[in-house]
């Protein structure tokens, strides 16, 4: 219990502020950024963007949320010198969005498929790669990973043009990877994309921010920002209107959520009409937990991967060496993280905040042992209904599948080592 | 470099693989092959060449001039007007060097198509060559497929005889001693040299050609003397009998003949070689054995051919020049797509083209001093006003395609004309440094300093 209420209190969001000390870089400072659209006559047709102030430090996720028109995308056009404030001041790694060599630090991929559909997937990353300068060993070596990566192997050389939506947004990926960015701009990534997609997209974002790479992500869809995002920016009508962690922002502070397996009906009963007796009877709920779509669908997918074979994007790719990083004990860190992340991820929890605040300190401390009890049982008992609960059912199944994960890893990792 | 080069490899496949590229080659080797069987040529050495070159590859080079200035404002303001452009600004490469990529990327193009058309070319010349009569062969061979030097007959200095002449006329008319004295100079030097052109009726007069210079190059060789005039009125038959001496005493050879000329038109005539005197100049007595006054223009009335260049070397000088005329189109198409969408880029880019294209008819306009006709009955401040605006803005754009348009490689290879390496590097200088460098400057400027996106995605 009392491990329960350590997860649910506000230590870790503060010892993730108080990791990030003040020397940190800050990637991207914005302050007092205006933009007012003008017609041919110079008269004001439309204010986007109204005095918005933010700071994106290096390795943070920032996401950008906001309904159509509340000036997301400007702000991401200004940042990289596509558009021009009328007021204000942007500064990226410390230098002007217009200076040409902070430009080779930057990945971006916007939110339509703007790719030449005239070249292949692989031109278009050859083509992208001869922009940065890379050595044409280091050029190839990359683009094939990227193209494994976002699943496009079957189609190296079909024309951009031929490709579906998402098919294109991978190909759009993979060449705001292409440089190996320090930071990466992703407006609206997972458009278009299959839910497998989405989830290889949020995989890789953390990947990359595990990296201490920054990411800035726009989108619409709060389950993917709420997957991935360290803070959020919320847009209206050219203004931020709210910013801060997900913890800060999510927070219910008069509501409390106990997780438990489920109990005798007396037992239940009891518990019940102890709370009952102390807040009345209209403000409890008890119910079932429910696993979620993304979850159901994955495991669907993952069965069905097993006996077909399609022509389509395939799912599953690890995510590129040079992007992972490619020291063996980093390897060796990343996988066990990404193991026990699967086991302890909840709603809410900041995977990243947890990294970052305690870099050296085994994660078993913070691991939830009887949900590991639970997990760890041959018959798992659904269990009493809450949110949190839903995770742990998505556990069990993150599991062993994180454990065919760890495998292959542990295989390509052996394959490698052969191949040296 | 690198980054150069990499967008302009894009250019070319996007003209590759939208077709625009086996579309321009067919349409190239049809002109190149089919224009030369359609048009019958009149059996000579002069026919021929007026067909292969001065039809054909001004056909090749129109169509060519035409699918740059189309392809160059597409393929910039195409790519901002998708948007495909962001993907590549913001990249690390500065963005004047994307617009000098796509810039490299055509000239390419140019370069590949009119070296095959040249190419063809050439070897069309050689092969119809052979179908000639012998006595045309010879023409063609050592008149025409030559790159010939020309030296045009000394113009002398008439200051003092100005002076002369306008002392003179002053102190013997009054209403001409009252006119401004600048008009009366003009007048009177506009006089002097249209006496020293003229050759009256029944009489002659010596005219000198300098060629100090090329004496060494000249030596037994051959000559040829070009003759143009313009006849004080128009014979019926419009042929005039004309003697000429050419060489003197001083010479160590001379040349005498009497033959009949047309008038307005240039006539070549043969010469020995060794006609030059001591001081390098050939002595040209024109004897006018017609009954009208014959004037011979001071820059193509009188002028002495000589052989300088084989054919081939002026060929591709010739070319050349054509392919600079070409890059500067792609620069001006590229510079209107930069900050006009495709249709105004174009529909500007063409109206720059037209607007060269009748610099001889301004020039026409700037000479009488007023745009309205002479029988313009209109009000005289309309004509000063109208005179105001447009007398200047017409100077200006004499100015600006004299610079370009001061070259005829076409002109000159279908007369055997050379085209010297001088030539080449002025029309270089001209062409693309200046002309095409201050257009490709305001191109990447404006290039460099405009907004490449909207608040929407798609402009």
């Amino acid at each position: 219990m009392s491990t329960v209420l350590d997860q649910i209190s506000d230590k870790e969001p503060e010892a993730a502020a108080a990791s990030r000390s003040s020397d940190e870089d800050v990637v991207v400072a914005v302050r007092g950024l205006t933009k007012v659209f003008k017609d041919f006559w110079g008269r004001p047709k439309a204010k986007a963007v109204n005095n918005v102030n933010f700071e994106v430090r290096r390795g943070e996720v920032l996401g950008l949320l906001g309904p159509n028109g509340s000036g997301k995308s400007t702000t991401i056009k200004m940042l990289l010198g596509l558009l021009y404030p009328t007021k204000g001041h942007i500064e990226v790694f410390g230098k002007s969005p217009r200076h040409v060599g902070t430009k080779s630090r930057i990945g971006y991929l916007p939110e339509e498929s703007y790719l030449y559909r005239y070249l292949s997937s692989e031109e278009t990353l050859k083509f992208f790669g001869s922009l940065f300068q890379l050595e044409n060993k280091d050029r190839e070596r990359r683009i094939e990973q990227l193209i494994e990566m976002v699943g496009l192997k079957n189609a190296t050389n079909r024309m951009v043009g031929e490709f579906s939506k998402g098919m294109q947004r991978r190909i759009g990926l993979a060449q705001a990877l292409i440089n190996d960015p320090d930071l990466v701009i992703l407006d609206e990534p997972t458009s278009g994309m299959d839910p497998i997609g989405c989830r290889e997209i949020k995989d890789l974002v953390l990947a990359l921010a595990k990296r201490g790479k920054t990411v800035i992500l726009s989108s619409h869809l709060l389950a993917d920002v709420e997957d991935v995002c360290d803070r959020v920016v919320i847009y209206y009508g050219g203004q931020v209107r709210a910013m801060g962690t997900l913890k800060e922002l999510l927070k219910e502070p008069d509501t409390l959520q106990i997780t438990t397996p489920v109990l005798p009906k007396a037992t239940t009963e009891k518990v019940l009409e102890i709370i009952r007796a102390d807040i009345g009877d209209g403000t409890v709920r008890l119910d079932n937990p429910t696993q979620n779509l993304e979850s159901y669908f994955l495991n669907v997918v993952r069965q069905a991967r097993e006996t077909e074979e399609t022509s389509g994007a395939t799912s599953g790719s690890e995510v590129a060496a040079y992007l992972r990083g490619d020291g063996t004990a980093s390897k060796e860190a990343n996988q066990s993280d990404k193991v026990l992340d699967r086991l302890t991820r909840e709603k809410g929890h900041d995977p990243l905040a947890a990294a970052k605040a305690k870099p050296s300190e085994p994660e078993a401390p913070t691991v939830d042992h009887a949900r590991l009890d639970a997990l760890a049982s041959v018959s798992a008992a659904p269990a009493l209904s809450t949110e949190a609960t839903k995770e742990s059912g998505k556990s069990e199944e993150d599991l062993s599948e994180a454990d065919e994960k760890l495998s292959s890893l542990l295989g390509g990792e052996k394959k490698d080592e052969e191949g040296k | 470099m690198k980054s150069i080069l990499a967008i302009a490899g894009l250019t070319l496949r996007a003209a590759v693989r939208y077709r625009f590229f086996i579309v321009m080659a067919v349409s190239l080797l049809l002109i190149v092959s089919l224009l030369p069987i359609l048009i019958k040529h009149d059996g000579t050495a002069e026919g021929l060449l007026q067909i292969l070159i001065t039809y054909t590859l001004s056909a090749v080079f129109v169509l060519l001039g035409a699918s740059t200035l189309w392809m160059s404002c597409g393929v910039l303001s195409r790519d901002i007007d998708d948007c495909s452009i962001q993907m590549l600004v913001v990249k690390p490469v500065p963005r004047w060097k994307i617009w000098l990529g796509k810039w490299v990327g055509i000239f390419f193009i140019n370069f590949t198509m009119l070296t095959v058309c040249g190419t063809i070319l050439f070897g069309l010349i050689s092969w119809r060559a052979g179908k000639l009569t012998e006595e045309q062969k010879a023409v063609l061979h050592n008149e025409l497929l030559v790159g010939r030097g020309v030296a045009a007959r000394e113009i002398e200095d008439n200051d003092k005889l100005v002076e002369e002449v306008y002392k003179e006329r002053a102190k013997n008319n009054e209403d001409f001693a009252a006119l401004p004295k600048e008009t009366a100079m003009e007048e009177v030097r506009k006089y002097v040299e249209a006496y020293e052109q003229m050759v009256p009726a029944y009489s002659a007069k010596v005219y000198q050609v300098n060629m100090s210079s090329m004496a060494d190059d000249v030596k037994d060789k051959a000559l040829q003397l070009q003759l143009k005039f313009n006849p004080s009125r128009k014979d019926l038959n419009n042929r005039y009998p004309i003697g000429l001496v050419v060489g003197n005493s001083a010479s160590t050879n001379s040349s005498r003949l009497e033959i009949v000329l047309p008038g307005e038109r240039a006539t070549i005539v043969p010469l020995p070689a060794n006609l030059l005197d001591e001081s390098g100049r050939v002595a040209v007595q024109i004897q006018n054995l017609s009954e009208f006054d014959l004037s011979f223009p001071p820059d193509e009335g009188i002028q002495i051919l000589f052989h300088q260049y084989g054919f081939r070397l002026n060929f591709l000088r010739g070319l050349a020049i054509l392919l600079f005329w070409l890059s500067l189109l792609s620069a001006i198409g590229l510079s209107a797509g930069t900050f006009l969408s495709f249709p105004v880029a174009s529909f500007l880019s063409l109206s720059l083209l037209v607007i060269g294209m009748s610099t001889g008819l301004i020039s026409e306009v700037l000479d009488d001093g007023t745009l309205l006709p002479a029988s313009f009955q209109g009000p005289m401040f309309v004509r000063m006003v109208v005179d105001l605006f447009f007398l200047p803005m017409f100077q200006v754009i004499v100015g600006l395609f004299s610079a370009v348009l001061g070259f005829s490689p076409i002109d000159s290879l279908s007369s055997g004309r050379s085209i010297t390496w001088g030539d080449l590097f002025r029309a270089l200088f001209q062409i693309v440094i200046v002309m095409g460098g201050a257009i490709a400057a305001l191109g990447m400027y404006i290039f460099t300093r405009r907004e490449l996106a909207t608040a929407q995605n798609q402009e």
